[in-house]
């Protein structure tokens, strides 16, 4: 309802509807009281005329002496229906022409009954004020009866000089003429105006109502409805809608302005999606790059880095923000690396510039292809890292506009195949041990895992005393035959793990400072630790099935030890891939100190495998046989001593390099003059590896000190013979006493 | 004379007879050529110099050659002719410049001769060096790679 | 199209030839041309579409082959495929700055060769 009321339409009507009923009723109050005037006017003024007539013909009358007569026009006027009452007054209030007297006279004059005897009113008409008045002021009276539809006229009848004649001169005024009249037609006739007017007029105004309200319609609601309804759908939220109104007016220049302001919405809106989009775009890409797998960053033609990186570079370089460095400076941020910048640089521009080459063709030349790069991250340290970078051209027309870098991580498959690796051989020892136990018998073990302990029990002691060369050399000595002790028992993954201690030990007798090295010293000692254990608890396991270890004849253990070293002699040269020939003669049955000398003979005889042998070709060419001769003899070259001999045909020990390499170990100043037997001597010194000997190329090999060491203790003499292209042949002689 | 620096040809004409020709290649025991001369009748010769100082020469009978050129040419030669002999060149080729990856960490520089065919030809192998002999046999026949490599320093 | 195809080894222009005979090319429309000077020649006369040049060769190598024919206006940008017994890197940095297209090692697999130059035969 209120909305109906509150409508502009319904305003406007009502307003129309108001102002014109106002109008009409107004017009028709002024008509209808104007015609009544001017129709009440006329009858008085009729009534004035009639009067005049009537007085006019009374007097005129009566002057002629005509009373009778006029009595009778004045009833004859009396009978006419215009006249309600006609009646003339005394000034007493008596009617006039009832005196009885006079129509007595009259009628006995005229014999005749010319008048009738009319009733003698008791004056009640001097109590009509309008009677009155008239009387007082001498002006005529009208009073109109309304509700009787009825005027009263009252018209004093003045005594004119030529009826004084008659009446005597007095009074002034003889009497009032009345006169009442009915004005009902006149009222008919004005409500008939009335009425018609009205009826006209409410015609006419319902016609102009209409008229006006379809103009106002037209003219203001329709477009303020069409303006509000498409206001009301911008709303909503539909700017595809304008308003169209042709008209040049104010609501014409409003629906143009309204359609711009829709017009500049819909390109705001156009806009303000547009960034959505491009903002929910930037934030996926932003996604990606956070959790792709792989390195991704955008170098400019300046061969400097874009803004946007995946978050991976940061975790793999461990340093942030590549984005406006130049791209060489990022990969090697060391100033020292130029000839890596440059070819960096050269190949960043075969890639932007040699368009006419394919990419393909362009890789070839990548230098950054499983390249180990040397990281340093934000707490100081420096990290080793494998990338592999694939590059790919963005190109706009035929130009090379950016260049996308992709970086694999192929470090965590280098750790994870080293840890594959790491794992295969773990498993792999365990069935070595498993099998090394079974084949040599858990007493050979117990022995073995006695030593490994002692050796580690001896690190672990002298931590502190790294400092002293000596101590180092022991420490090295003692597992370097811990290695060899192994090789023997076939383990394969124990001699590896001693190999690694014994590289932290070398390190540290070579030079090194032996606090660095103490992080990596612990770890391979932990780790050696590990397979003692492991062979430890094994071999616990075999010994309880497996019966006591006999004391077998040592003899036969001499002979075992001895095959045992033949075999792992064949199974060094298969590896190393030289073809040899494997000599055993043991002319003494039982050797003393056997487990002293074992590890000095396993040393040796790896030496010669190692370094003294060569392959099958440079045999050839030195015109021998293809397949080296290795051989291993004990005897008694006096009574009551004892040799343990081996021989290779080989390279020999080469003199001069020996010679070259002690002047720069500084076992021998320059110039200084060294036979032989000195220079034999040297390469027994500590420090001086085997390869040294042989080629002169510097090694990390163990010494032959170990083995000088062992003859010490069984208190005997190492000697040896060498020619160069020959081969050489060690000899240990020490005195045949049981310990 | 180190192995070193004869197992890159080895490998490459391997990998060039039998990956790339499919030809099932066998290698024999090395041994001493006694007569430096006693080739076969088609040799190729690639020349080293630099830290080592020599000749690879392999060496295939008539046959062999023309079989093994058809084979690569994808055409049925018949006779040793020259485009025979451009072929066994252009495998020596190959096999040089295969090999030639697996020695850029010496300096070394290598050279090719060519290829000489004939019942009397000699080769300049350095002196005071012996020649070594490495066999193969292919379906196609036999052949050798000569290696004879003076170490310089 | 014609190719023009560049070796001194007559085996192996005739291993290319096959090559490409297998793929659908007709015999006419393959040159061949046993050195760069002569490679040269045939390049001004004809109009060629695409090049196989051997690095290795005597008189004219392929590397100032490149060179020159890339100089000729009308073959500045015609694929050039660089076929070579080596891949060593210097060598394709020095190819590359010359402006060859694309490279093959030898011994070439007909269908390795085709895969790089299949695009520019379909052209």
């Amino acid at each position: 309802m209120g909305k109906i009321f509150g409508s502009i339409r319904f305003k406007i009507v009502s307003v129309i509807l108001l102002v014109l009923a106002a109008s009409i009723s107004v017009s028709l109050a002024f008509i209808v009281a104007n015609t009544k005037e001017n129709l009440l006017g006329s009858v008085r003024r009729n009534l004035s005329v009639n009067n005049q007539i009537l007085t006019t013909v009374i007097r005129n009358l009566m002057l002629a002496g005509e009373a009778p007569i006029a009595v009778q026009t004045l009833q004859g006027l009396k009978s006419l229906e215009e006249f309600e009452e006609l009646a003339i007054y005394r000034a007493d209030g008596t009617t006039a022409f009832n005196d009885y007297a006079t129509i007595e006279f009259v009628n006995r004059f005229q014999d005749d009954i010319f008048f009738d005897q009319t009733e003698r009113t008791e004056r009640l008409i001097l109590e009509n004020p309008n009677f009155r008045s008239v009387l007082e002021t001498n002006t005529p009276r009208q009073n109109e009866l309304a509700a009787e539809r009825k005027m009263e006229y009252f018209f004093p009848i003045l005594n004119y000089a030529q009826c004084r004649t008659c009446h005597g001169p007095s009074p002034f005024i003889r009497g009032v003429a009345y006169y009442k009249v009915s004005t009902a037609n006149s009222y008919d006739r004005i409500n008939a105006a009335g009425g018609f007017l009205a009826s006209f007029l409410a015609v006419m105004g319902f016609a102009i109502a209409v008229l006006l309200i379809l103009l106002m319609q037209r003219i203001v609601v329709h477009p303020i409805l069409a303006i509000g309804s498409t206001v009301a759908e911008v709303g909503a939220g539909n700017l595809d809608v304008s308003i169209r109104l042709g008209t040049k007016d104010e609501l014409g220049r409003l629906a143009l302005k309204i359609n711009e302001m829709i017009e500049g919405l819909k390109s705001r809106n156009r806009l303000l999606i547009e960034n959505k989009t491009i903002e929910a775009r930037n934030q996926e890409n932003r996604k990606y790059l956070d959790n792709i797998g792989q390195g991704l960053l955008l170098i400019g033609a300046d061969f400097r880095i874009r803004e946007q990186y995946s978050a991976f570079l940061i975790r793999l370089f461990g340093r942030a923000e590549p984005a406006g460095k130049g791209f060489s400076d990022f990969i090697y941020p060391d100033p020292a690396a130029r000839t890596e910048r440059e070819e960096l640089e050269t190949f960043l521009s075969l890639v932007f510039r040699n368009t006419l080459t394919e990419m393909d063709m362009i890789q070839a030349a990548n230098p950054l292809r499983d390249k180990v790069l040397l990281v340093r991250d934000e707490a100081g340290g420096e990290r080793r890292i494998v990338v592999d970078v694939g590059f790919a051209r963005i190109m706009d027309g035929d130009e090379v506009e950016s260049v996308m870098a992709i970086f694999e991580d192929r470090t965590q498959i280098e750790n994870a195949r080293e840890e594959l690796e790491a794992q295969r051989e773990r498993r792999n020892s365990e069935l070595e041990e498993i099998a090394a136990i079974l084949n040599a018998g858990p007493a050979s073990f117990t022995e073995f895992t006695e030593e490994a302990v002692e050796a580690l029990e001896a690190l672990k002691r002298d931590y502190g005393a790294l400092g002293d060369g000596k101590v180092v050399a022991s420490l090295f000595r003692s597992f370097h035959s811990l290695k060899g002790s192994a090789r023997y028992l076939e383990l394969q993954s124990f001699e590896r793990r001693a190999h690694a201690l014994e590289d932290e030990l070398a390190a540290i007798r070579d030079g090194a400072d032996p606090a660095t090295r103490m992080r990596e010293l612990e770890a391979a000692a932990a780790r050696l630790a590990e397979e003692v254990e492991n062979v430890r608890s094994i071999n616990e396991r075999f010994r309880a099935f497996a019966p006591a270890a006999s004391e077998r004849g040592s003899a036969a253990r001499t002979d075992e030890v001895l095959s045992r070293i033949k075999a792992m002699a064949l199974g060094m040269a298969q590896e190393l891939g030289k073809r040899i020939r494997v000599e055993l003669r043991n002319e003494i049955g039982v050797l003393p100190r056997l487990s002293e000398l074992r590890n000095p003979l396993l040393h040796m005889v790896r030496n010669a495998l190692d370094h003294g042998l060569e392959e099958g070709i440079e045999r050839l060419s030195a015109g021998k046989e293809e397949e080296g001769r290795l051989s291993i003899r004990l005897y008694s070259p006096s009574p009551g001593e004892i040799a343990v001999e081996v021989e290779d045909d080989g390279r020999g020990i080469d003199f001069e390099a020996v010679r070259q390499k002690a002047v720069q170990r500084g076992l021998l100043a320059d110039g200084e003059a060294a036979d032989s037997d000195r220079l034999a001597r040297i390469i027994f010194r500590p420090g001086f590896s085997s390869r040294d000997a042989v080629t002169g190329t510097s090694g990390r090999g163990v010494g032959l000190d170990a083995v000088a060491e062992a003859v010490k203790t069984v208190g005997g003499r190492i000697s040896v013979w060498t020619k160069k292209n020959a081969g050489a042949r060690f000899t240990i002689r020490f005195p045949a006493r049981e310990a | 004379m180190q192995v070193k620096y004869v197992n890159p040809f080895l490998n490459a004409s391997v990998r060039l007879f039998r990956d790339h020709l499919g030809l099932r290649v066998e290698s024999g025991k090395p041994f001493l050529l006694q007569d430096p001369q006693a080739l076969y009748e088609v040799s190729g010769i690639i020349g080293l110099a630099g830290e080592t100082r020599g000749a690879v020469v392999l060496s295939f009978g008539r046959e062999t050659a023309i079989r093994i050129v058809s084979r690569f040419a994808g055409q049925e030669f018949v006779a040793l002719g020259n485009e025979v002999l451009d072929g066994v060149g252009e495998l020596i080729n190959i096999i040089a410049g295969n090999a030639k990856q697996d020695l850029l960490e010496f300096r070394i520089q290598i050279s090719l001769p060519g290829v000489i065919t004939g019942n009397s030809y000699k080769i300049h192998w350095p002196e005071g060096v012996p020649v070594v002999c490495i066999p193969f046999s292919c379906e196609f026949g036999p052949f050798s790679v000569n290696v004879s490599l003076k170490d310089i320093a | 199209m014609k190719i023009l195809v560049i070796d001194d080894s007559a085996v192996m222009r005739r291993i290319h030839r096959n090559i490409l005979k297998e793929r659908g090319i007709a015999d006419q429309d393959i040159i061949d041309a046993e050195d760069g000077q002569v490679a040269l020649e045939i390049a001004a006369k004809n109009t060629i579409g695409l090049f196989l040049v051997d690095w290795n060769m005597p008189r004219l190598d392929g590397l100032d082959f490149v060179h020159r024919v890339r100089a000729m206006e009308s073959y500045a940008k015609t694929p050039i495929i660089m076929i070579t017994s080596e891949a060593a890197r210097y060598n394709v940095v020095e190819a590359i700055q010359a402006g060859v297209t694309n490279y093959v090692v030898k011994p070439i697999k007909g269908e390795a060769l085709i895969e790089k130059i299949g695009k520019y035969l379909d052209a």
